[in-house]
């Protein structure tokens, strides 16, 4: 016979404070985004379309370079295509990241933080035996996922496309080269951006507005700084404002010239573009630095 | 002994937050209080080990200054202000903020259920966190307070905004967590009554000093062998006849009469002389400071020095 | 007759506000209580002319308040919510508002300096609101409410946030608002302190006028509740017994010196008391009736 009276019970189990908090974080902060339909939905359709673009171009540019075949033909033996197509394809798709990256950035990662401060959730937070650097890493991942899938993906598929066909182990090789070449420059644009939304963010304390001012803050020199080129200055250094142009510049240096390349790769310096991603990056990590650590637990 | 500080004290600029605290706080229940600006808030970033501070502090047993994690690891806070984690449903911010507390993830959500049970709030535990009303977001604060099972718990105005049910329950509660769980308690407040009702000693502050501490019971029993009397008739024909039999009677609170009594006389006295006016006594106390009084008195005090 | 609300109901779509609101408050000092969400904000919106009823008829000091905004140089309103200009100083914050009321030049500066000192904020009253604490912060609202002398004071919790001192000195000076002859109407979940500045309260629930009147009058009109009494006595067991004896009596607890009565008639309980203490010779140390306070009265009328 025994009666609960569903009392207070002491908590006997395990405890590691300050284990899996990163984790935790970054989970929970994915999952409120994933949350959102249409925020699932768009990202997925970003994707396919970015995947389908990705495999046309791959297979439009082998026919031109290989004429003669149909492009029947050339979908049945995808692989073992010219190198340089693929090459070219990657190149183009990361001309094209410009497009989209600001947007989801703007959606995935600029409400991050500026939710947070909104619920007044930060007392929460570090009352609890966590470290500042953490609550920022946890925040950082959930920001950069989005991003990081959005820009590895598709080059991973037209990837996989070249490789099914593969006539041997040594293309399989080549052009995984030529993947990691693409992929980090994507990486690099995550970081930048999660980086910069992040600390927008954290000066927030509306989703929509901090959502609003980084797509703005971010497509500015975008616009501005390409359309000036030209008239306002001719030192193509000032390019790397532009932290696209900064990464396509990366990523020609990564992805070798082809022979005949039709893509103009800007006369950007290189060291210029490091600078700028570093530069984006260093100033979102200032203004989240900053907010941080000035977050009062007891009022 | 829960807390122990020895010269505590803290400088922002010119202000002096905390000037040589000196405290030991034992196991129980203890409300802290002090006005505004007193150091009240200053000592629990302190303690919380978010503020450096001359001195030395001392919280389970551990320094809040070089073992910051390990003391919050163990002490659960329940803010004053209005907080809360979006875009989660109750429960799943309490089993959040638990895993951020060092419980793994399956105990933290489990841990997370029975503690919104104990505060009340299962019922509400799947929806949304935000659209809980100003009493529901009160419990769930105390909820995640409670999740990671801490030894000490700082409560900073707990019935804030509640109304007259919800602060009872409130209390409730959080009395309970002292009497029957045998938790350790810091109860911050402004109603002086509550803290009453829940808390065994008190620690009060002022502009950075400590002024009092003890237990409620002995700095409220001054029996200052007067009597509370109220009647039903006519209050100055009691109070001519109390005096004339000798005693001392003075208008008190809510329309009672304040009597000290003769020497050697026992309450009886005051009904006999009632019977003798035609006048029914309905209510009698032996008049006691409350906690509020001796607040008060010592912050008037101070003024004065 | 300050207010008068003749069968006012207030609906808000399919949702009740009030509904059968029928009150008159006359002069002094009234206690507003009930549970968050149960229709008092609607009352007092109603009551300062922020809404209009959606049936009946609200008057306030002679007048419809909702259509009539020169009403509000004679009502102060000292709401829940903060909304202040922090970069303002507390005066010109007072000062500010106070023009809104049709006062100037000197009369405006010498009602400022008043309000000021009423609530003890005169030295403070050159700092910028954004440095106030929270209890400053009330105390600036309850100045701008003051400060055109108003006949109606209308306080939505004043005392939030506000530490014991300055508990106590608003209670005064709500109770000396009452004693010069203005009205006050007061809203508050802490009952006691509501006990500390009136005996005659309003309390709203689901919507509706659940009581109204003195705190005594309407605790005994709750008679089916019978009245829980205590008695302290060394001599509790005997004390029981005798009082079990009589009629009045329809439940005892005993617990040590303690006695918990309950009585349907309580002033035959208290008519019998004398004649026990004189003739029977049991002393009486503590005699209280633990439920009429307001406390008491909500829980009766709302749990």
């Amino acid at each position: 016979m025994s009666v609960d009276q569903a009392a207070y019970r002491p908590y006997e189990g395990t405890r590691r404070p300050g284990h899996g908090v990163v984790f935790a974080i970054a989970e929970t902060s994915i999952r409120r985004v994933m949350r959102q339909k249409w925020i699932r939905s768009l990202t997925l359709t970003i994707v396919v379309i970015n995947v389908a673009i990705g495999a046309i171009m791959n297979i439009s540019l082998n026919t031109r370079i290989r004429n003669g075949m149909t492009v029947g033909d050339m979908i049945e033996n995808a692989g073992g295509g010219d190198l340089d197509a693929f090459v070219m394809t990657l190149r183009g798709f990361l001309s094209m990241l410009y497009l989209f990256a600001p947007v989801i950035a703007a959606l995935t990662a600029g409400p991050l933080i500026a939710e947070d401060r909104r619920a007044r959730a930060l007392p929460l937070y570090f009352s609890r035996p966590i470290r500042h650097w953490q609550y920022v890493a946890g925040k950082m991942i959930a920001a950069g996922f989005f991003l990081a899938a959005m820009t590895l993906l598709p080059p991973f598929a037209v990837f996989g496309m070249e490789i099914a066909n593969a006539p041997d182990m040594s293309q399989v090789g080549q052009r995984f080269g030529e993947l990691l070449g693409a992929w980090v420059p994507c990486v690099l644009i995550t970081v930048a951006l999660a980086s910069f939304s992040l600390g927008i963010s954290s000066l927030m304390d509306r989703t929509t507005a901090a959502s609003m001012l980084v797509f703005c803050v971010v497509i500015f020199p975008v616009i501005a700084v390409n359309a000036a080129y030209g008239s306002v200055f001719t030192n193509p250094a000032w390019l790397a404002l532009d932290p696209f142009n900064s990464i396509v510049r990366i990523g020609h240096e990564l992805l070798p010239p082809t022979a005949g390349q039709t893509i103009d790769a800007y006369d950007i310096p290189l060291a210029n573009a490091w600078q700028s991603l570093a530069g984006w990056t260093a100033a979102g990590l200032l203004m989240l630095g900053w907010r941080i650590r000035n977050v009062e637990v007891v009022t | 002994m829960i807390i122990e500080t020895q010269q505590l004290s803290k400088k922002f600029g010119r202000i002096q937050a905390l000037d040589g605290v000196t405290l030991q706080i034992e196991d129980g229940a203890t409300g802290l209080l002090g006005p505004n600006g007193s150091g009240k808030t200053t000592l629990l970033r302190i303690l919380l080990g978010l503020l450096p501070a001359h001195g030395t502090s001392t919280v389970l047993g551990l320094d809040p200054a070089r073992e910051p994690l390990s003391v919050r690891a163990r002490i659960g806070y329940m803010p004053e202000s209005e907080c809360i984690v979006p875009g989660l449903a109750g429960v799943d911010v309490v089993a959040y903020l638990g895993r951020l507390a060092g419980l793994p993830r399956r105990p933290a959500l489990k841990r997370a259920h029975e503690v919104m049970y104990y505060v009340g709030l299962d019922e509400q535990r799947y929806r949304d966190a935000t659209e809980y009303s100003q009493g529901m977001q009160q419990r769930l604060k105390l909820a995640t307070a409670l999740v990671h099972d801490p030894d000490l718990i700082f409560l900073d105005e707990p019935t804030n905004g509640l109304d007259p049910d919800g602060r009872s329950e409130m209390l409730k509660i959080v009395g309970e967590l002292a009497t029957e769980h045998g938790k350790n308690l810091i109860f911050s407040s402004h109603l002086l009554k509550d803290v009453e009702k829940v808390c065994s000693h008190v620690v009060m502050l002022r502009k950075g000093k400590v002024v009092q501490t003890g237990a409620i019971d002995a700095l409220t029993s001054d029996h200052t062998g007067a009597y509370a009397v109220g009647i039903d008739g006519e209050r100055e024909g009691y109070a001519n006849a109390l005096q004339l039999a000798g005693a001392q009677a003075t208008v008190g609170a809510n329309g009672t009469l304040l009597v000290a009594l003769p020497a050697g006389e026992g309450t009886h006295f005051l009904f006999r002389v009632a019977k003798d006016c035609g006048i029914q006594i309905r209510s009698l106390a032996a008049t006691r400071r409350s906690l509020e009084d001796v607040f008060v008195a010592e912050m008037e005090d101070m003024r004065e020095r | 007759m300050i207010v008068d609300f003749d069968s006012v109901a207030k609906w808000y779509g399919r949702i009740v506000g009030l509904v059968d609101v029928s009150l008159q408050l006359e002069p002094g000092v009234t206690g507003l209580l009930g549970p968050n969400g149960a229709g008092k904000s609607t009352f007092l919106k109603l009551l300062t002319g922020q809404l209009a009823p959606s049936q009946g008829r609200v008057e306030v000091l002679g007048v419809d308040p909702f259509r009539t905004p020169s009403l509000f140089r004679r009502l102060g309103f000292c709401p829940e919510q903060d909304a202040f200009y922090e970069s303002m100083t507390g005066r010109e914050f007072v000062t500010y508002l106070g023009g809104y009321f049709g006062m100037h030049g000197s009369t405006l500066r010498g009602a400022v300096d008043v309000a000021l000192d009423r609530v003890g904020l005169i030295e403070e009253s050159d700092r910028k609101i954004r440095g106030y604490s929270k209890g400053m912060r009330q105390r600036i609202k309850l100045a701008q409410a003051l400060v055109h002398d108003p006949e109606l004071i209308v306080l939505d919790e004043p005392l939030t946030g506000m530490d014991p001192m300055g508990r106590r000195r608003t209670i005064d000076l709500l109770r000396e608002l009452g004693d010069e002859g203005r009205s006050v109407l007061v809203s508050s979940h802490v009952l006691h302190e509501v006990e500390a500045v009136t005996s005659r309260v309003v309390l709203i629930y689901q919507g509706r006028v659940r009581a109204h009147g003195a705190i005594s009058e309407i605790r005994a009109f709750l008679d089916r509740y019978p009245h829980r009494i205590l008695l302290r006595s060394p001599r509790a067991r005997d004390l029981a017994r005798e009082l079990m004896a009589g009629e009045a009596v329809v439940g005892v607890r005993l617990d040590g010196d303690r006695v918990h009565l309950e009585t349907r008639s309580p002033d035959e309980l208290y008519a019998a008391l004398p004649r026990l203490v004189l003739e029977k010779g049991i002393d009486i140390e503590e005699l209280a009736s633990e439920d009429a306070s307001l406390d008491a009265i909500f829980e009766y009328l709302v749990s």
